[in-house]
C-alpha cells in the first residue's frame, strides 16, 4: 500500500510540477541600480580631505570626531532630486531639530569638476544659505572615489546635457562607520528621527512600509506620527483561532446528532 | 455516555489490527528519514567548521538548512501523530483508511520537497514570505511552485487526518467530557483518558493551526498568480501560526503516548485529575497565541500583542511540563520500573522536553529574546526539545511497539549504551549551540566571520557529540530495525 502511495505521490507531484511550470508569472524584479542599506551598513567610511565653502579645508574624521555626520551627495547643476531632497532634509530637521548639537548635515558635491563657489551658489539660489549645523564642501576626485565607492553611490553623465544620474542619498555615519543609508528624493521627519536615534547608539529595527496597493495589510502606520492603527489582514490572523475552535464544537454536536439519530 | 457495546469492540480491534500495521509503516519511514534529515545537520554544522568550504557550494548548506528544518518538523509532528493514534485506538474507534490516505498525501508532499532541495530551494525552513519569490537567482520559480504545492498536499492530508481524529473522539465523548470539564465540576464520570484528553487539546489547535497555513497558502498563490504584493507580516504571523503550534503538538503527542504507555513500564495508572485538566485547557486556548514570541522583532507588532505572546508562551509551556514532569517522576519514583530500551527513551525523551522547555521560556521573554534572536541560542533550545525530547520520545514509541509486536527485547548493555550515547551526545551537541549563542554567534550563517570565530571552533566541537549521536542512533537502527522486520513477520504471520 506505502508503496503504491508513494508510486502515486512521484507521479502526481511531476504532473503537479509540470502545470505549475506552464503557468509561471515572472518573479518581481529588484532594482539593482538603487544603492543596498544592507550592503553598506557598518561599513567603515574613507578619512578623505574636504574643502569647505567657507574656505577651510578640513578631514572627515575631524567632522564625525565632533558629531554625527548625516552626509548628502548633490552637484550643483542639478535639475532633478538634489534640490528637493536637501529642502526635505531641511524640513525634516526643523521639526525634528538637534541639528549642530546631536549631529550635523555635510552637503558634499559628487562632481569632481565642482568649485566651493560653485557649490555655494547654488545653496544660496535653493535658500538653503548657512541652517545652523550644515556645512557644504567639494573634495578631490579621487578621495571622492573612495567615499562614493563605499557607501554605494553611483552616478553618470546623461549624453547631449551637463546633468549626471544619479540616486538621492542621505548617509549617516558615526564614529565613522555607516549607521544608517536612506536612498529618496525626500526624507520623512520620522526616518530621519530614526537616524537621530541610531546615530544615538539606540537600535532602530527597519521595515519597509507597504504601500496602498499591499493586499491584507494588518497595520496602517503613519510615519508623520508613528501611529499603528488595525486593519483588515489583522482579521486574517484571528480566524485559524475563531474558525479551529467553531469547527470542533460543530464537529462535535453534528457528530452527536448523527449518532443520536 | 462513554461505554461501548460487545459489536463495537470487536470493531475496535481489527481497527487497531490495521493501526498496528500504519504504525510500523511510520516506524520505517522514521528509521529511514531521521539518519537522513541527521546527515543534513551533520553536513551543516561540518560546513560552519570551514572544512567544506572549497569542496561545496554554499547553496548546498542553506537548500539543507531548509529540508532539514521542514523534515525535521514534518517528521516529528507526523510520528508522534501515528503514535498517539495508536495507543488512542485502546478508546476510540478511527477511520484508517482517512489516516492511509493522510499518509499517501504526506509521502506525496514529502517527495516534493525532496524535489525542492534538489532544485537547492533555500529560503530557510520558515520559508518567509517574500523570500521564496525573491531567490536572487538561487533557485526557479519552478522550485516555488513545487514548494506551494507541497504545502497544499502536506495542508490537505493534516487537516484529513486531524478532522478525522476529532470526529472519532466526538462519537464517544461530548466536546466538555473529551476536555475533562465534568472533573472540574467533581465529577469523574465519565472516566477520561488522558491521552483523550491531549488529543483533542491538540486536534482543535492543529486545525486551527492548519487553517493558518491554509489562509498563508491562499495568499502566496495570490501573489504568485497576480503579481500583488500580500503584507509580509500578515504572511510572517499566519507562517509562525501553523509552525509553532505544529511543533508544539509534535511534543503533545508523544506525551499523550507517554501517558498511555509509560504506566504499562511503571505498573501504576496514570489518570487524569484536575491539575492536569486545567493544565491541558490552558495549552488549548493559549497555544494558538504563543507563536507571537517568534515576532518580536518585528516592531510593527502593537506591544499588546507582544505581551499576550509572552503570557501565552509561559500558560503553555509551564502548566503542562510541570503536570507531566511531576506525573512521570512520580511514576519512577520509589516504583519497580520495567527500564527497557523504550522506557528510557520515553523518560529522558520527556526530561528534555523540560530542559528544552526552560530554554524556550527564557527566549520567549521579551528582555532575553532582545539579545539572543538572533543568534544561535534559538536553534540550542529548538534542538534541545528536538534532539533529547521529541526524537528520543518518536525513538522510544518504536521500540515499544516492535517489542510489543515481536516480543523481542534487547539486551541491557546495548540498550544502555544507545541511551547513554543519544543522551551525551545529544546535550554536548545542543551545548555547543547554547555556548555560541551566549557568545553571540549568528544562526543560519554558513560561515561566521573573524568577529565570532568562537563559533567555528564550537562548530569543531560538536562535531565530536555529533558522530557519538550516529553512532547511538546506528546501534538502535541495527537493534530495532532487526526487531521491526521479526514484527513485520509476526503480522504477516497473524495480523490479529
Amino acid at each position: 500500500m506505502v508503496c503504491r502511495a508513494s508510486r502515486a505521490a512521484l507521479i502526481a507531484s511531476l504532473v503537479v510540477g509540470v502545470l505549475l511550470g506552464q503557468a509561471q508569472t515572472p518573479l518581481p524584479n529588484v532594482d539593482l541600480l538603487m544603492p543596498d542599506e544592507g550592503a553598506v551598513l557598518y561599513r567603515r567610511v574613507p578619512d578623505v580631505p574636504l574643502r569647505l565653502t567657507d574656505g577651510t579645508q578640513v578631514r572627515l574624521s575631524q567632522l564625525w570626531a565632533r558629531r554625527p555626520q548625516l552626509i548628502v551627495f548633490v552637484f550643483a547643476r542639478c535639475a532633478g532630486i538634489c534640490s528637493p531632497l536637501l529642502l526635505s532634509l531641511r524640513e525634516a530637521t526643523e521639526i525634528v531639530g538637534g541639528a549642530g548639537k546631536e549631529y550635523e548635515v555635510l552637503v558634499l558635491s559628487f562632481d569632481p569638476q565642482e568649485t566651493p563657489e560653485q557649490l555655494q551658489r547654488f545653496v544660496q539660489r535653493i535658500g538653503l544659505s548657512a541652517p545652523v549645523g550644515w556645512r557644504f564642501a567639494t573634495g578631490d576626485p579621487k578621495s571622492l572615489q573612495q567615499l562614493l565607492k563605499a557607501t554605494g553611490f553611483w552616478y553618470r553623465r546623461i549624453e547631449g546635457t551637463d546633468q549626471y544620474d544619479h540616486p538621492g542619498m542621505v548617509v549617516a555615519v558615526g564614529q565613522g562607520r555607516i549607521v544608517r543609508l536612506h536612498v529618496g528624493g525626500s526624507i520623512a521627519p520620522a526616518t530621519l528621527r530614526a537616524f537621530i536615534r541610531e546615530l544615538r547608539g539606540d537600535r532602530v529595527l527597519t521595515y519597509p512600509l507597504p504601500n496602498s496597493s499591499v493586499l491584507f495589510r494588518c497595520y496602517r502606520y503613519d510615519p508623520s506620527t508613528g501611529t499603528v492603527s488595525a486593519d483588515w489582514g489583522l482579521l486574517a490572523m484571528w480566524i485559524p483561532s475563531v474558525l479551529g475552535l467553531s469547527s470542533a464544537v460543530v464537529l462535535f454536536w453534528l457528530t452527536r446528532k448523527i449518532q443520536g439519530g | 455516555m462513554a461505554e461501548i457495546s460487545i459489536g463495537q469492540a470487536e470493531a475496535f480491534a481489527e481497527e487497531r489490527v490495521r493501526l498496528r500495521s500504519l504504525a510500523m509503516t511510520w516506524s520505517a519511514l522514521l528509521m529511514l528519514l531521521l539518519p537522513i534529515l541527521g546527515l543534513l545537520g551533520l553536513f551543516m554544522r561540518s560546513y560552519q567548521t570551514q572544512a567544506l568550504l572549497e569542496v561545496v557550494d554554499v547553496s548546498w548548506f542553506y537548500a539543507s538548512m531548509t529540508l532539514h528544518g521542514l523534515g525535521f518538523v514534518g517528521l516529528s509532528y507526523t510520528v508522534s501523530f501515528v503514535a498517539m493514534l495508536y495507543v488512542l485506538s485502546r478508546h476510540v474507534s478511527l477511520n484508517p483508511r482517512v489516516i492511509w490516505v493522510s499518509t499517501a498525501l504526506t509521502v506525496l508532499g514529502v517527495v516534493l520537497l525532496v524535489i525542492c532541495f534538489l532544485m537547492r530551494f533555500a529560503p530557510g525552513w520558515y520559508f518567509l514570505y517574500p523570500l521564496p519569490f525573491v531567490s536572487a537567482g538561487g533557485w526557479s520559480s519552478v522550485a516555488t511552485d513545487l514548494f506551494l504545492a507541497a504545502v497544499a498536499a502536506l495542508g490537505v492530508a493534516w487537516l484529513l487526518w486531524e478532522l478525522e481524529l476529532l470526529r472519532a473522539i466526538a462519537s464517544r465523548y461530548s466536546l466538555s467530557q473529551a476536555l475533562g470539564w465534568h472533573y472540574l465540576r467533581g465529577s469523574t464520570t465519565p472516566e477520561l483518558p488522558p491521552v483523550v484528553l491531549v488529543a483533542t487539546v491538540c486536534a482543535i489547535a492543529g486545525i486551527a493551526a492548519l487553517l493558518a497555513a491554509v489562509a498563508m497558502l491562499i495568499m502566496m498563490l495570490v501573489h504568485r498568480f497576480t503579481g500583488n504584493m500580500v503584507d509580509p507580516l500578515v504572511v510572517k504571523n499566519l507562517t509562525f501560526f501553523f509552525g509553532h503550534v505544529l511543533i508544539n503538538l509534535a511534543m503533545y503527542h508523544g506525551i499523550g503516548f507517554l501517558y498511555a504507555v509509560f504506566p504499562e513500564y511503571s505498573g501504576h495508572a496514570w489518570k487524569a485529575a484536575k491539575p492536569m485538566i486545567i493544565a491541558w485547557n490552558c495549552v488549548l486556548f493559549l497555544v494558538m497565541f504563543a507563536y507571537f514570541h517568534h515576532l518580536y522583532m518585528d516592531f510593527a507588532q502593537p506591544r499588546w500583542v507582544q505581551t499576550v505572546g509572552q503570557i501565552a508562551s509561559y500558560g503553555t509551556a509551564i502548566p503542562a511540563a510541570v503536570v507531566t514532569i511531576l506525573g512521570v517522576l512520580a511514576q519512577v519514583y520509589r516504583r519497580q520500573v520495567r527500564w527497557t530500551l523504550a522506557s528510557a527513551l520515553l523518560f529522558f525523551g520527556t526530561m528534555g522536553w523540560a530542559v528544552g522547555g526552560v530554554a524556550a521560556v527564557l527566549d520567549s521573554t521579551i528582555a532575553i529574546n532582545f539579545r539572543f534572536h538572533n543568534t544561535l541560542w534559538v536553534p540550542a533550545h529548538f534542538h534541545t526539545y528536538l534532539l533529547v525530547g521529541i526524537v528520543l520520545i518518536m525513538l522510544g514509541f518504536v521500540a515499544h511497539l516492535t517489542h510489543e509486536i515481536s516480543g523481542r527485547i534487547e539486551s541491557p548493555w546495548m540498550a544502555r549504551a544507545i541511551v547513554t550515547l543519544l543522551l551525551v551526545g545529544g546535550y554536548g551537541f545542543v551545548m555547543m549551540f547554547y555556548l555560541s549563542g551566549a557568545y553571540g554567534v549568528p544562526r543560519r550563517y554558513a560561515l561566521y566571520p573573524p568577529e565570532v570565530e568562537v563559533g567555528t571552533t564550537l562548530a569543531r566541537v560538536a562535531l565530536v557529540f555529533v558522530a557519538m549521536v550516529a553512532l547511538g542512533l546506528l546501534l538502535y537502527l541495527i537493534e530495532v530495525g532487526r526487531r521491526w522486520f521479526a514484527a513485520q513477520a509476526v503480522l504477516r504471520s497473524s495480523p490479529a
